[in-house]
């Protein structure tokens, strides 16, 4: 099963200022591994890494047009979500950063009865968890 | 030297301005000779603070001891109490900030609401650049400003009468905090804010009068939605939730665009609620989840960190 984290007074701040209208960040982290065998025997004798990728989707209400510029112009950018239960500096508080992001595609729906929403996929160097 | 008269009272005055000092002459008690008041100007920090002493809440209104605010603006200028009975009503003048001729509302001809940048003159050479203050900044605001007689109490402070006691001072700071982006030059440079002491009385009603008719407009002032009948509410709330638009958005629409959206949300719904095949869809609300689109997501992989940004029930684990 996934692990959702439901926070109230989140943010997500692109290149240091926030984006609105964030419904939704979804991300995987990626490690290449391949098993190092051996002649003679029937099991791996170590595991080699390789390398590690972050892929993320978000999901915005309407549209962000600075999300839209950096696909348009293949621009990196940086991005912050801070995850707060409340205002109070005693409220559990959560931080992940994802460094050299790029929006490589993006996808927009809209139903009858439900909201406009587009998605962004995109890929970062690293996440870090603060 | 210049007259002006102020609740019946003449007063011979010397203004340059209202960021340099104002000279008022007195009669002397020997009758020949006069002498010379100087009040220094009246900066946007020692009013706040005035208003902190003298402003109280009664009930459901705000009370204000003049005489006691316009004492404070004459020790500034160390008026000896014997005058000060006389000087009272040219001292709340002069903290008014309100040029003779000027009207409440626009000062010199110059319209106190922000142009298409946001921007209100203060006076000539100073702007102000001015965003509205979010629910959610308003919300913390009165939080703070009811609990603020007894952080963190399990129950805020509570009047005599029962009612709980609120702040007027601190709330309007916080929403000068919140709407006050940054002071700028006719260039558009900006300039630095540094301590309220800098503004003046004149500018201080200017910048005051801005912020409280951005954020708090005098019901029915111009707003096309005050007192809609319910029908028309109901359909604008029904846009908003369904195209994911402000109020701002919906009235900026093209009203035959607005006509043609509600008749087809009306047949979609009629055609799902008669039973011809077709789930009628729910109607979206604000604490609802959109219907997620029919494709695989990264949020379906088990390997993945979802976080849900709103007021989602659950907790973070």
């Amino acid at each position: 099963m996934p692990i959702v984290f439901s926070a109230n007074h989140s943010s997500l701040l692109v290149d240091g200022d926030p984006l609105e209208g964030v419904q939704s960040l979804a991300f995987r982290v990626d490690t290449e591994r391949e098993n190092v065998r051996a002649i003679g025997a029937d099991e791996r004798v170590d595991v080699s890494f390789g390398l590690r990728t972050v892929r993320g989707e978000l999901i915005v209400r309407s549209t962000a047009t600075v999300l839209d510029d950096k696909l348009a112009q293949r621009a990196g950018f940086n991005m912050v979500a801070t995850l707060k239960k409340g205002q109070g500096t005693d409220d559990p508080q959560r931080s992940y950063a994802f460094d050299d992001c790029y929006v490589e595609s993006k996808h927009l729906a809209m139903g009858a009865s439900g909201t406009a929403e587009t998605t962004y996929v995109f890929t970062a160097t690293r996440m870090r968890e603060e | 030297m210049q007259t002006i008269v102020i609740d019946s009272h003449t007063f011979a005055i010397e203004l340059a301005g209202f960021d340099q000092p104002l000279r008022v002459a007195m009669q002397a008690r020997s009758g020949s000779e006069t002498d010379e008041v100087v009040l220094p100007p009246w900066t946007c920090a020692r009013h706040l603070s005035s208003l902190r002493r003298h402003l109280h809440t009664a009930g459901r209104r705000l009370a204000l001891d003049s005489a006691g605010y316009a004492d404070d603006v004459l020790d500034r200028a160390q008026v000896p109490a014997s005058q000060r009975a006389v000087l009272r009503p040219l001292a709340l003048w002069w903290a008014r900030g309100l040029a003779p001729g000027d009207q409440d509302g626009e000062q010199d001809g110059i319209s106190l609401r922000p142009d298409a940048r946001g921007r209100v003159m203060l006076r000539p050479g100073l702007w102000a650049h001015l965003r509205p203050w979010t629910w959610g900044e308003r919300l913390a605001a009165q939080r703070a400003r009811l609990a603020s007689a007894a952080p963190r109490a399990a129950v805020p402070e509570t009047t005599s009468a029962g009612e709980l006691g609120f702040d007027p001072v601190g709330y309007l700071e916080s929403m000068l905090a919140a709407s006050l982006v940054h002071l700028e030059s006719e260039a558009g440079v900006a300039v630095g804010l540094g301590s309220l002491d800098v503004l003046d009385a004149q500018v201080t009603h200017r910048l005051l009068a801005a912020v409280g008719a951005l954020n708090h407009p005098a019901a029915g002032a111009g707003d096309p939605l005050a007192e809609v009948p319910p029908a028309l509410a109901a359909a604008t709330l029904r846009l908003c939730a369904t195209m994911g638009w402000t109020l701002d958005q919906v009235l900026a629409r093209p009203s035959s665009e607005v006509a043609r959206l509600l008749a087809l949300l009306e047949r979609v719904e009629t055609a799902g609620s008669a039973g011809a095949g077709m789930a009628a869809p729910r109607a979206s609300t604000a604490a609802s989840r959109p219907l997620a689109p029919r494709r695989s997501r990264l949020a379906d992989h088990p390997d993945a960190v979802v976080i849900v940004f709103g007021d989602e029930a659950g907790g973070m684990s």
